[in-house]
C-alpha cells in the first residue's frame, strides 16, 4: 500500500463496547485504516451506511435489532461496493456459512491478533476473501472428511474461471461481465459446479474446490 | 404413537379360547361317552340276545328230539309186543285182527314174516312190494326193536320200519310208520306251530328225511356224535339261527332254523337309531357353543384388540362398544374408566414434563447467551488488552508474562465455546434448523468413528423455537444411539419440509434391534434413548415410528404436521 493513497474508511458495528473500542485500537494500529463511524447495533450500522459508505464494514453477528448476518445481506442489496469483514466470537462453521453465503468478503474471529485483523480489512478492500486461517484450516478438514463416499467429477475450464471469480466473492452479475456472457449462464455454469462437488452453497463449492487443491487457498 | 398396535401372538393363544375349551373339554368328550354306553349297551344286549336265542332253540329241539325218539320208542314197544305175542304161537292173523288199535299208530302197515323172510300176514300194507331194505333188516331182527327208513320213490314218502322177533326162529313183526305223520305231530306238541320256523330231520347219510334244507355236513356231524348245539349262519336272506340236536337211538339229527329277524322284534331293531337320540343334545350343544363365541368370546377378542391401543396412547378405540353379555360390557366400562384416570394422569404428566423440558432448554440456552454474550466478550476484551500491550512492550520480561497471559485467555476462551457450545448451540436459534442439523452431522462425524450425511429436501421454514429445538434434540438423541448401540458405518440424518409435514428421519446400517411392541416397554427394556425420543416427539405432538429388523439397521422418523407446528 502506498501511502499516498487514501486511508481504507471503515464502519464498527459491534454491540459489546469494551470490545468494539480494543477492535478501534487494533485497527488504529495501521496507518492506512481509518474508523469512521462505530454502530452498537444493526439498525444504527445500516444507517452510518447509507450515510458515509465506508470502503469496508467490520460488522458483529450477533447485534442487537438485526444480525451483521441480516446487515451483510442488505449491504449487498443496497451497497454492493462496501466490502464486509465478519468480526466475531463463534467460530461454529453454520455461522461461517451462513454469513458467506450471506455475501460476506471475509471472517475473522475477535481472538485474532491486530496484524491479522488489519490485513483482513485489506484483503476485503482489495476485493479479496480474508478468512480466518484457523477457520479455513477446520473448514477444509470438514469438508474433506465428506469426500471419502463421493466421487467428484472434473470441472470444466469455464467452471473452474466461474468457481474463481465465485471465490474472490462476486455476484453472478459481476461474473458475468467478466467473463462476457449472461448471468443466467453463470447460474447454469454453477448448477453444474455445485452437483459435481456435491455443494450446497457458493462458499461450500469454493471451500471444497480448495480442499481439493483446485483452487489456491490464499483465494479466500 | 405408532397408531396401528401391531397383533403380537400369545404362544399357544389359539388353543386356550373359551371355545375351543368348550369343544375340546366338554363337549367332544360328552359325545364320545354318550356313543360308546349307546353302542357298547346295544352290543351287549345283543349278544345276550342271540346267545339267549341260541340256548333257547337248542333246548326246544333237544325236547323236540327226546320227544320223536319217545314217540318211536313207544312204537317200538308195541311192536316188541306184538313179537312176543307171536313167538308164543299165536297166529299171525288173529294178533292182527286184535290189534286194531294198532292201525292209527302203524298207519302204513302191520306185518309178520317168518324167520326166513316170508310174508305170515299183514294189515293195511301200504307198499306194493317189499323193498330190499326191509328184506335186508328182517335178517337181523332181533328182540332189540331196530329201525329203517325207507323212501317211497312214487309218492316220496319216507317210511320208518320198526321190526321184531322175540327169538332167531320166531316170526319177525314190521310196523311201517310215516314219518311225515309221525314227526309233524311230535313236533307239533312239542314246539306249536310257528311260521318262520323250519325243521329238517336227517339221517346218518345226509339225507333229509323230513323237512327240504340243506344243512352243513359239519353241523350233521357235531350232532351225530352225540352234541347238541347252536350256532348262527349267514344266507342271503339274512341271518339265522341254527339249533341241532341227534335223536337218541337213532342216527338221526333233527335241526332248527329259524331266521334272526324274526327272533329280533322290531323293539329291539328300533335300539338301533336310538342314538340318534344325541342328535338334538349334539345341536344344543353347538347352539350353546355358538352363544358362547358370539357373545362372550368375540366380544372378549374386540375389547382386548381394543385394549391393546391404550399402550400406544390411543384412549378412544376402547369406548366404541364390543357387544356380548353384560358382564363384558361392566369390564368394557371398567377399562374406559381406567384409561381416563391413566390419559388423564398421563397428560398431567406430560405437560408437568413438558414444562420441566421447556424450563430446563430455557435455562440452557439463557445461560449460553450469558456466557457468549458477557463472559466471552470480556474475555475477548481481556485478549485485546493484552495484544495491545504486547505492540506497545519493549522489555522481554514483561513480554513472556504478556504471551503467558494471552495463552491462557486464548484457553479460556477455547474452553467457554465449548461449554457455550454444549449448553446450546445458539446457531439453533440464529440460523434455523437446517444449519443447525448440517452441524450436527459434521460433528457427530468427527468424534465418532461412522460416517454421517445430511441431505435437507425442500425450502426450510423456520419453527417455533421449541419445535426447532426438540427436532435438534431427537436428531442428536437418535444419532447418539447409533453411535452407541446400532455399530453401524454410516448414519443418514434428513429433514423434508413438504407443504403439509416436516419430517426428520436418522437412519443407520447397524445391526438393528426388535422394537418394543409400546412405548411402555422403552424402560423396562432399557431404551431410555427411545423413551426420551418419544416423550420429546409428544410434546410437539409429533408422530414418532421406529422401524428395525435385526442386521437390517434402524430408521426413526418424526413427522410433524403443518398444522401443529
Amino acid at each position: 500500500m502506498e501511502p499516498a493513497l487514501p486511508p481504507i474508511r471503515i464502519l464498527l458495528a459491534d454491540d459489546h463496547a469494551v470490545v468494539r473500542a480494543g477492535i478501534r485500537q487494533f485497527l488504529e494500529q495501521a496507518d492506512d485504516l481509518r474508523v469512521i463511524a462505530e454502530a452498537d447495533d444493526g439498525d444504527t450500522a445500516k444507517d452510518l451506511i447509507a450515510e458515509h459508505l465506508p470502503d469496508v464494514a467490520v460488522l458483529d453477528i450477533q447485534m442487537p435489532k438485526a444480525t451483521g448476518i441480516e446487515v451483510t445481506r442488505w449491504i449487498r442489496k443496497e451497497h454492493h461496493a462496501v466490502g464486509v469483514l465478519i468480526l466475531t466470537a463463534f467460530d461454529e462453521t453454520p455461522y461461517i456459512m451462513a454469513v458467506l453465503q450471506a455475501g460476506a468478503n471475509g471472517y475473522v474471529l475477535k481472538t485474532a491478533s491486530p496484524s491479522e485483523i488489519i490485513q483482513a480489512v485489506r484483503n476485503v478492500h482489495a476485493g479479496n476473501s480474508a478468512i480466518d486461517a484457523a477457520i479455513l484450516k477446520k473448514m477444509i478438514a470438514e469438508m474433506g472428511a465428506h469426500e471419502e463416499s463421493q466421487p467428484i467429477e472434473k470441472l470444466t475450464r469455464r467452471e473452474m474461471d466461474v468457481l474463481t471469480l465465485v471465490g474472490k466473492g462476486f455476484t453472478n452479475k459481476a461474473i458475468g461481465v467478466q467473463l462476457g456472457i449472461s448471468d443466467r449462464t453463470v447460474q447454469g455454469h454453477l448448477a453444474h459446479i455445485f452437483d459435481k462437488l456435491h455443494a450446497a452453497s457458493r462458499t461450500e463449492a469454493v471451500m471444497r474446490a480448495v480442499s481439493l487443491g483446485w483452487l489456491p487457498p490464499d483465494l479466500v | 404413537m405408532k397408531n396401528t398396535p401391531p397383533h403380537l401372538p400369545i404362544p399357544g393363544s389359539r388353543w386356550r379360547g373359551l371355545t375351543f375349551r368348550l369343544f375340546a373339554w366338554v363337549i367332544f368328550p360328552i359325545i364320545i361317552l354318550l356313543f360308546v354306553a349307546t353302542f357298547g349297551s346295544f352290543a351287549l344286549h345283543q349278544q345276550e340276545m342271540r346267545a339267549m336265542v341260541g340256548i333257547l332253540d337248542e333246548r326246544a329241539v333237544r325236547t323236540a328230539a327226546s320227544a320223536i325218539s319217545e314217540h318211536l320208542n313207544s312204537r317200538a314197544a308195541s311192536i316188541y309186543g306184538l313179537s312176543l305175542r307171536a313167538s308164543d304161537g299165536s297166529p299171525a292173523d288173529h294178533i292182527l285182527e286184535s290189534s286194531t288199535a294198532l292201525k292209527t299208530d302203524f298207519d302204513a302197515g302191520l306185518a309178520f314174516f317168518s324167520p326166513g323172510g316170508e310174508l305170515l300176514a299183514k294189515s293195511h300194507w301200504v307198499l306194493p312190494a317189499l323193498p330190499p331194505i326191509l328184506e335186508e333188516s328182517l335178517g337181523r331182527a332181533s328182540t332189540e326193536p331196530s329201525f329203517t327208513s325207507f323212501q317211497n320213490s312214487i309218492t316220496g314218502e319216507h317210511i320208518i320200519f320198526i321190526t321184531a322177533a322175540e327169538s332167531p326162529d320166531a316170526p319177525i313183526v314190521v310196523g311201517a310208520l310215516n314219518l311225515s305223520t309221525a314227526v309233524s305231530s311230535t313236533l307239533n306238541e312239542s314246539l306249536g306251530a310257528e311260521e318262520q320256523i323250519t325243521i329238517n330231520l336227517i339221517d346218518r347219510d345226509g339225507r333229509v328225511l323230513f323237512g327240504a334244507k340243506k344243512i352243513s355236513p359239519t353241523l350233521i356231524d357235531a350232532a351225530l356224535r352225540g352234541e347238541s348245539g347252536s350256532t348262527y349262519i349267514q344266507s342271503e336272506d339274512g341271518e339265522h339261527v341254527i339249533a341241532y340236536s341227534p335223536i337218541s337211538h337213532l342216527d338221526w339229527v333233527l335241526i332248527l332254523e329259524e331266521p334272526w329277524a324274526a327272533v329280533a322284534s322290531p323293539t329291539l331293531t328300533t335300539t338301533l337309531i336310538t342314538p340318534l337320540a344325541l342328535a338334538p343334545v349334539l345341536l344344543l350343544a353347538l347352539v350353546a357353543l355358538w352363544f358362547g363365541a358370539r357373545q362372550i368370546v368375540q366380544p372378549l377378542q374386540n375389547l382386548e384388540t381394543r385394549a391393546r391401543t391404550l399402550a400406544w396412547g390411543d384412549f378412544y378405540t376402547i369406548q366404541e362398544s364390543v357387544g356380548g353379555i353384560e358382564e363384558i360390557a361392566k369390564l368394557q366400562n371398567t377399562l374406559i374408566y381406567l384409561a381416563e384416570k391413566v390419559s388423564d394422569a398421563q397428560s398431567g404428566l406430560r405437560s408437568y414434563i413438558g414444562a420441566i423440558t421447556i424450563g430446563q432448554e430455557d435455562e440452557r440456552r439463557r445461560l449460553a447467551r450469558d456466557l457468549h454474550d458477557e463472559t466471552l466478550q470480556s474475555l475477548i476484551a481481556l485478549n485485546q488488552r493484552v495484544q495491545l500491550a504486547q505492540i506497545n512492550n519493549k522489555d522481554d520480561v514483561v513480554a513472556e508474562r504478556l504471551a503467558e497471559i494471552e495463552n491462557l485467555t486464548g484457553e479460556t476462551i477455547r474452553d467457554l465455546r465449548r461449554v457455550t457450545h454444549a449448553l446450546r448451540p445458539l446457531y439453533l436459534d440464529d440460523l434455523g434448523l437446517v444449519a443447525a442439523l448440517d452441524m450436527l452431522a459434521r460433528e457427530m462425524q468427527e468424534s465418532a468413528a461412522i460416517s454421517v450425511s445430511f441431505q435437507c429436501l425442500g425450502s426450510e421454514r423456520r419453527l417455533a423455537p421449541e419445535t426447532e429445538l426438540a427436532f435438534y434434540r431427537m436428531a442428536q438423541e437418535g444419532l447418539s444411539n447409533v453411535i452407541r448401540h446400532a455399530g453401524a458405518e454410516h448414519a443418514s440424518v434428513s429433514i423434508a419440509f413438504s407443504p403439509d409435514t416436516i419430517s426428520l428421519s436418522i437412519s443407520d446400517n447397524g445391526i438393528g434391534f426388535i422394537v418394543p411392541e409400546s412405548p411402555a416397554e422403552f424402560a423396562p427394556k432399557g431404551h431410555f434413548g427411545l423413551l426420551g425420543l418419544y416423550e420429546r416427539a409428544e410434546l410437539i405432538s409429533a408422530k414418532l415410528d421406529l422401524r428395525s429388523k435385526l442386521h437390517q439397521g434402524t430408521e426413526l422418523t418424526v413427522t410433524l404436521s403443518n398444522s401443529k407446528a
